[in-house]
């Protein structure tokens, strides 16, 4: 193929120009932000103890905290556990028939991406997944055109929580409130680029290459199975659409005995393709080991945040009300427009 | 390298809205207001269009996410920039390259007088900026003069994108409701669900004509007259001209208008022009020209050149116009896209409200005038 100066289009997405990484630059953002989470836990606790007078409950209620603190890692994994949870609202929706059945994989993949994005600027600390997780969904079913009033997001959700609590938790302004925070932290780009539509691509290109086509058609649909698989992983921010596709595109060959190599011999040259084939093993290893965070882990990690919110952030704590309240109190200000 | 910050979503926005002032309003819709504004530390000046937020029921409106969504993804010369976004409280405020005036504006003064190259620059600016949506698989479906705007150094935007979805998916039904009505392509008239940049040149080529006649030139009175608008101006088509048209949702029983001799109506100008707006007249969409060919058509690259951006006709300055009608107010008001309300039903494909309004009988003119 010739090589050519104009800017493949892929490179002017902003997919390309703010969410590109690398498995250390992820780790290190990761680690920050934890980090300075932490710090403003511990802060937000103490500014907490002052609205309780001061009584002596704060040193051990910090100390309880400190001991609690989530890890990065953990961060990462209570939230992999929720990302989780989204292909059960999708299929929850989709029986509702809110979402139709050719929009429902996008708008489960783009929410799934909005999560992860979020955290690259939050921590769960401030806002814990579960329900960052339905309000990037809510958000997603807009982004990709599949538009479902709050009313009837709503449903389903209070009926889920009837079943199993006895009454509705959820109520519009939980998902709405953070509306702001989520596409704020999404740096409010929200065209988000998945796999699947190269994965097509390469399935027709293939067509021309091999001739078990009914097979084809089988390593195709296989193929699916590992794109779903690798939206778990880290792999959007460190590999293009396409990539990842034909990382896909392998696994489900070798599943179903199928040589794809004679493809990519034919349309990359010698020199790509030794390249192309370590990017491809990456792939196929990261998608082949993720493990999905268990039940169990995730509620030993959710109980451990339970003591290690930050009070700033956490709407049923006592500073954030009285904050809430002082707001309240002062006299309206209008925001910084000149009328 | 250094170890990285922690970034935190809400620290970056309050970062951005201390990027910006507010100077003055410019104009106003149910939907947005727009303001002038600057860049504190560089002095540029930008737009900021505030959409207020505050009220819908579910949360953040789909216009207001078409519009962020689309342009985030689109760099180009002939498409307004999105310069920064930010959020304050329940207002979406984006801040967009600061572009004084719009085709309307310049297509409506008639102390003006427009050379074929001018025509032509125009055209080729306008073009670029929808092929380059297009080769990103974006549809804006809303092209008409008043969103078409212009840099002070001539250069054509493209603008408005609150409307705009990405395209290319057959399976996936779109609202036929779409596109100002004057625009408005006859697939989406006749109910089409699935259509693609076709539309988007229907628009340019009424936009063409436009520029030729110097008025609007399919200006039906209602989604029904509208057809019959059309179809007078072009001939009503048959299936051959259209094959497939007879399958579309709202087909009726059409009079047959003879196709009219172009010529008498477009007397002044070339063939080229004549033979390119034609094509992007098409009644089969897809046979209708694309952004792409367009530009390559002989009527670009014959003589005469178009006229460089920065030589192209433009309305007189703002404090000029302001000294000469002898007002108060020299803010020039720019219509502005009123949302569609919530119930108005943007997503199921029931109606949309569109900058005039859904029935748009008569364009109105918030603009104070020059004297003509």
């Amino acid at each position: 193929m010739a090589t050519t100066h104009k800017p493949q289009l892929y490179q002017q997405t902003s997919q390309y120009r703010d969410w590109r990484f690398t498995s250390e630059s992820l780790a290190q953002q990761r680690a920050a932000n934890n980090k300075q989470g932490i710090e403003r836990v511990l802060q937000g606790l103490r500014e907490e103890a002052q609205v309780d007078d001061g009584s002596g409950t704060s040193e051990a209620r910090i100390a309880e905290a400190t001991k609690n603190l989530l890890t990065p890692n953990e961060e990462v994994e209570l939230i992999d556990y929720y990302l989780q949870t989204i292909l059960t609202y999708t299929r929850i929706y989709r029986k509702e028939n809110l979402l139709k059945a050719d929009a429902a994989n996008n708008v489960k993949a783009t929410a799934i991406n909005f999560v992860k994005r979020f955290y690259l600027h939050n921590v769960v600390f401030d806002y814990p997944p579960k329900t960052i997780m339905l309000t990037c969904f809510y958000l997603a079913t807009k982004v990709e055109n599949s538009f479902v009033k709050i009313d009837d997001f709503i449903r389903p959700l209070a009926t889920a929580e009837i079943k199993r609590n006895g009454k509705a938790l959820t109520k519009n302004e939980d998902i709405l409130d953070l509306e702001f925070v989520v596409i704020q932290s999404l740096q409010f780009e929200l065209a988000v680029h998945h796999p699947f539509r190269p994965a097509y691509g390469f399935y027709l290109d293939m067509q021309a290459y091999i001739d078990n086509k009914p097979l084809l058609k089988e390593v195709y649909e296989r193929t699916h199975h590992y794109i779903d698989q690798s939206l778990y992983t880290d792999l959007v921010f460190l590999y293009q659409p396409s990539q990842i596709a034909l990382g896909a595109f392998k696994l489900a060959a070798k599943d179903k005995d199928l040589d794809i190599d004679p493809y990519l011999t034919e349309c990359f040259e010698a020199r790509l393709l030794e390249t192309l084939y370590t990017i491809l093993d990456d792939i196929q290893e990261a998608i082949s080991s993720h493990k999905p965070t268990t039940i169990d882990k995730a509620r030993e990690i959710d109980r451990k945040l339970i003591l290690c919110r930050n009070p700033e952030k956490n709407p049923n704590s006592k500073l954030y009300k009285k904050k809430a309240a002082n707001q309240e109190d002062a006299p309206y200000v209008s925001d910084s427009d000149s009328e | 390298m250094t170890t990285p910050k922690a970034v935190f979503g809400e620290d970056i926005n309050k970062e951005t809205e201390s990027l910006y002032k507010k100077q003055r309003k410019l104009g106003e819709g149910t939907y947005a207001v727009v303001y002038q504004g600057q860049h504190i530390k560089t002095g540029r000046t930008v737009a900021i269009k505030k959409i207020k937020i505050g009220n819908m029921r579910s949360g953040l409106d789909m216009s207001a996410i078409r519009e962020v969504k689309a342009l985030q993804e689109l760099r180009h010369p002939n498409v307004i920039e999105l310069v920064d976004v930010f959020s304050h409280k329940t207002n979406l405020n984006l801040v967009l390259e600061f572009l004084d005036t719009d085709l309307e504006i310049v297509i409506k003064d008639k102390s003006l007088f427009f050379m074929p190259a001018d025509i032509k620059s125009w055209m080729m600016m306008a073009l670029r900026g929808l092929d380059h949506c297009h080769k990103c698989w974006l549809l804006h479906r809303d092209l008409k003069p008043n969103n078409l705007l212009i840099a002070s150094d001539g250069q054509l935007k493209l603008a408005d994108f609150g409307l705009a979805r990405e395209f290319g998916d057959v399976k996936r039904a779109m609202t036929s409701q779409t596109v100002t009505r004057w625009y408005r392509a006859p697939e989406l008239l006749l109910g089409a669900s699935n259509y693609t940049g076709a539309i988007d040149i229907w628009a340019m080529g009424c936009i063409f004509a436009e520029l030729l006649l110097r008025t609007p030139y399919l200006p039906g009175e209602s989604d029904i007259d509208q057809l019959t608008v059309i179809f007078k101006a072009r001939g009503t088509p048959t299936e051959d001209d259209w094959p497939g048209m007879s399958k579309l949702p709202a087909v009726f029983k059409f009079d047959k208008h003879p196709r009219p001799q172009f010529s008498d109506l477009f007397r002044g100008s070339s063939e080229d022009a004549v033979g390119l707006m034609n094509q992007m007249l098409s009644f089969n969409p897809s046979s209708r020209v694309s952004a792409a060919d367009a530009l390559n058509h002989p009527y670009f690259t014959n003589l005469p050149r178009p006229t460089k951006p920065a030589k192209l006709p433009r309305p007189k300055k703002e404090e000029e116009e302001a000294a000469d009608i002898d007002s108060t107010s020299g803010a020039r008001k720019r219509q502005l896209h009123d949302a569609f309300s919530e119930d108005g039903d943007v997503f199921g494909g029931k109606a949309i409200n569109t900058a005039d309004g859904p029935a748009a009988p008569k364009r109105m003119d918030m603009r104070i005038s020059s004297p003509a």
